[in-house]
């Protein structure tokens, strides 16, 4: 018995040394990735552009000043407001945030989907948990009845225990030295969407606005207290940091704004004026009803890359950002 | 707790420990207490007490029985005991389902059964020691065990955690006796043990549930998919049925031989199996020798004037009945109807053969071979309706993955749909991973009859400066290659 | 015992297997529980005997299976069981 004791006892402690081993090494080396790699730009770079898909198509950062676009498809302003949270803390050089700010960011179904659903609670739970803090962790986690994507998040990302660290792909180059790509970064986003394609079409806005703005009884589904919420964090995130923001209201081809439920557009106008009286300093940039042709839309909802360049050079000048 | 839960890691050194530094003439009381520990952890009160109700009623039934003075009370006692067992069983299996079932019928779901919604913690375990106890009272009945008159023994014999949630079912002559035997330390169990647990760990979580992520997504929506990704998700369903299974077995009787108890093996190498009937004598064997034992065999003795056809007969009822056992939907009666049609067709057959005078041939290599892929498809094609959460969805699984075949193959000729159909829309890191994994599972399959005879065979083979480091490196491809988002085990809901 | 093993051969169609009393039902190819009735039933109608359920559970080898026909026979032959 003496014998077992003594063997397991050293078996247990040299898989356990070996873990924790393993470990360290995986925590240093996402650390790294997350400090050096994903959140550092370099010193040229002073203007954020922030959001989701809308911004991420209509904002060529080429043509503006020193900018880099860090949007995100699907991306609201709970993920939002934690992704600049480290940006802004780990580039000191930043003086503007341009932060895409449509009817659909304040959509409540849409944007409540990663906390209605479970299952996209998990998988979010999972991408974002590096950025996210005790509070943000706690309202994901609130959703999941299943205990283990907590843990096992909680054991990769803090402890880093090598967890399907095969599917890391960031932290396998960053391991080799291989330079790290955008794409391998599961919250950093595709940057400046290039699109080459345009077909407006009206079953595919239909489904679009359905999408956003309806509910499982085809009502409006209402305005999302949440989003409005994260977003006054991000306003008062900008002003710790003494950024300037600029709330981006990207353009919409006229057919598709005219499906938008008017109390959709109703709410989202008494929500805008009320954050810019409240905070002045905000600056609010309406390009909506910009007159493009058809060609320009990628589809009823985003610009391609030919609409971006009119609208990019325009919001430059607003923005006094021009080259 | 189960033993993939962390506190289960906690709880087997404690027991052992407990166990080990007791007196022999206690250790009972010591695993008993345990074991009802172990059940009460899952926080269903009426499980601990379907288990009294099941453990009290047999012993005393048991005692009835072989006391009994004449045959017809001897019958009675038997059939008392019985009924009480399968009270109990009904009681907790299928009133859960009926009332599901009548909820489902006023809240208009479509009226299948979720097969892994959460588990309803209302009945693990029940089928399987109330299935035991039955077996323990009629072999009382039939004169082939003498009663145990300890309770303490006998509860212990019904109630012993390894086996507690999902068997294997023990036989009164292979599990009673090695529980009075004095305890002396042996360091072969230890390890083989510990080896053996491991073993089934890595099976449940690297393998079944990594395997479970392709075939959630097909079967949690069958309708999106058709043609070739039907068909390779039910063949990823049967090895990842297979190693939940099979883990939790090997996890079982490596948690019972660290205390010198050597429960039944429940699997040798199904899927090598070149007929449905020995495809039954290799999987889940504690419960098919008991239907082989106490359904089947009544029935065919009770039918043996018809002969053949009266086996056929009693080969339907008795997998119905195993249908039933697994749940009360179509879906798993389906199941069940198939393998009997199976057994019944091929007791035919072979009756018909011998009535046509054709000589019996041992089969060569190439026959064998198609033996066994046509029996491992006509099981595929039963597990197909086990698993599917509706009968339409089996259905539509059985029709399209056939009638859809040509075309689906037409989308992977033009490089189409790769993900999709191929991937079953996971990342292909996955897919290679899955498939290695079964390549695995056949070069183990090809070695030894069972998983236990390899890890022994590795043990004899390996000197130990090659093994600690496999062992090591083990360990972290568990912590890797782990799924811990992966569900409960699926026998569980039985 | 030697009427015993031509049952046994026939049944299962092998003539050339040897059956002894310590033969067990793994020995021979092809007796398993499914054809094990009607190595009974030819049994019990070439002998003239009943086997009970419970009789058929005992018998561990041929030899268990031969000392109870025998016990049978003598039964009946002195005027007690069927006919």
């Amino acid at each position: 018995m003496r014998r077992f004791v003594a063997r397991f006892v050293l078996f247990v402690v040299l898989a356990a040394g070996m873990l924790l081993a393993v470990s360290s090494v995986c925590r240093h080396l996402r650390k790294r990735v997350l400090d050096d790699r994903v959140f550092v730009f370099g010193a040229g770079i002073t203007t954020l552009i922030a959001g989701d898909s809308h911004p991420q198509a209509a904002v060529n950062p080429a043509l503006l000043r020193g900018a880099e676009n860090i949007c995100e498809g699907q991306e609201g302003y709970f993920f939002t407001y934690y992704k600049l949270k480290y940006f802004l803390r780990r580039n000191p050089q930043i003086t503007h945030v341009i932060l895409g700010f449509s009817y659909q960011n304040l959509a409540r179904r849409y944007q409540e989907l990663f906390i209605s659903s479970e299952q996209e609670a998990t998988r979010l739970l999972g991408s974002y948990f590096v950025l996210l803090d005790d509070e943000g962790v706690e309202l994901l986690r609130a959703r999941i009845s299943n205990k283990r994507p907590y843990y096992v998040n909680l054991l990769k990302f803090r402890y880093g225990l090598p967890i399907q660290v095969y599917r890391d792909k960031e932290l396998l180059r960053e391991a080799v030295g291989a330079p790290l790509r955008r794409v391998d970064v599961p919250f950093f986003g595709g940057g400046f969407h290039k699109g080459e394609n345009s077909r407006v079409e009206g079953k595919q806005m239909d489904a679009k606005v359905r999408l956003y703005f309806q509910d499982e009884n085809g009502m409006y589904s209402g305005l999302s207290t949440l989003m409005v919420e994260y977003l006054e964090k991000i306003i008062h995130l900008c002003a710790e940091h003494g950024v300037d923001l600029t709330l981006y209201n990207a353009p919409l081809h006229a057919s598709f704004k005219s499906r938008i439920p008017g109390q959709a557009i109703i709410d989202f106008a008494k929500v805008k004026d009320d954050l810019l009286a409240r905070f002045p300093k905000v600056r609010y940039v309406d390009q909506v009803d910009e007159s493009l042709p058809n060609e320009s839309f990628g589809d009823g909802d985003h610009v391609n890359s030919l609409g971006a360049t009119v609208v990019t050079g325009k919001l430059a000048r607003l923005v006094q950002l021009s080259h | 707790m189960t033993f993939t839960s962390p506190v289960y890691f906690l709880f087997w050194p404690a027991a052992f420990l407990l166990f080990y530094f007791s007196r022999d003439r206690h250790r009972w009381l010591v695993l008993l207490l345990s074991s009802l520990v172990f059940y009460a952890t899952l926080k269903a009160p009426s499980l601990l007490i379907a288990l009294t109700g099941v453990t009290v009623l047999t012993y005393f039934s048991g005692r009835w029985v072989a006391a009994a003075k004449t045959p017809r009370r001897k019958s009675q006692a038997f059939w008392l005991g019985v009924t009480a067992n399968l009270a109990i069983l009904v009681g907790f299996r299928y009133l859960a389902v009926l009332i599901e079932g009548l909820n489902a019928l006023s809240g208009s779901i479509d009226g299948g059964r979720h097969v892994f919604a959460v588990v309803e913690p209302i009945s693990i375990g029940v089928s399987y020691y109330s299935f035991q106890a039955i077996s323990y009272l009629a072999d009382v009945y039939l004169d082939v065990e003498k009663p145990e008159k300890h309770f303490g023994y006998f509860a212990l014999y019904i109630s012993f955690f390894p086996k507690l949630l999902q068997g294997p079912i023990e036989r009164a002559g292979d599990l009673l006796p090695q529980l009075r035997r004095p305890y002396v330390f042996s360091y072969e169990n230890m390890r083989s043990g510990l080896l053996l647990f491991a073993w089934g760990l890595f099976k449940k979580v690297v393998i079944s549930d990594r395997l479970a992520l392709f075939v959630n997504e097909v079967y949690g929506n069958v309708h999106a998919f058709s043609g070739l990704p039907l068909i390779i998700a039910t063949y990823f369903y049967a090895f990842q049925i297979y190693c939940d299974f099979s883990g939790y077995t090997d996890m079982a009787l490596g948690a019972g031989r660290v205390f010198n108890f050597n429960l039944t093996q429940n699997f040798g190498n199904p899927y090598r199996a070149t007929s449905v009937a020995m495809f039954w004598r290799r999987w889940h064997i504690s419960f098919s020798r008991w239907i082989l034992d106490y359904i089947f065999k009544p029935l065919q003795f009770r039918f043996r004037l018809w002969r053949d056809w009266g086996t056929a007969l009693a080969l339907l009822i008795t997998f119905l009945i195993c249908g039933v056992w697994h749940g009360a939907t179509g879906g798993f009666v389906i199941w069940g109807l198939l393998h009997g049609l199976y057994m019944s067709c091929s007791v035919l057959y072979r009756g018909l053969g011998k009535r046509f005078g054709r000589k019996k041939r041992k089969p060569s290599r190439l026959a064998e071979v198609w033996q066994t892929i046509a029996t491992f498809h006509l099981v595929c094609l039963a597990w197909v309706f086990f698993r599917a959460r509706s009968l339409a969805d089996a259905f539509y699984v059985v029709h399209h993955s056939i009638a859809d075949l040509p075309s689906s193959f037409a989308r992977l000729a033009k490089r189409d749909a790769l993900v999709h159909d191929i991937y079953l829309n996971q990342s292909n890191k996955e897919f290679f991973l899955a498939i290695t994994c079964l390549g695995l599972l056949a070069v183990l399959a090809r070695a030894t009859t069972t998983h236990e005879a390899t890890v022994h065979a590795f043990r004899r083979w390996a000197p130990i400066w090659l093994r600690w480091p496999a062992y090591l490196g083990f360990v972290l491809a568990m912590v890797v290659f782990g799924v811990f988002y992966g569900g409960a085990f699926i026998y569980f809901q039985f | 015992m030697e009427k015993l093993a031509e049952i046994i051969r026939t049944v299962f169609d092998d003539d050339s297997v040897e059956i002894g009393s310590q033969t067990m039902a793994h020995d021979v190819d092809g007796w398993d529980s499914l054809s094990h009735i009607n190595l009974v039933l030819a049994i019990e109608s070439g002998f003239n005997i009943k086997f009970s359920q419970k009789e058929l559970l005992t018998f561990k080898n041929v030899g268990d299976l031969h000392d109870s026909i025998n016990a049978k026979i003598a039964l009946r032959q002195n005027g007690v069981g069927k006919a």
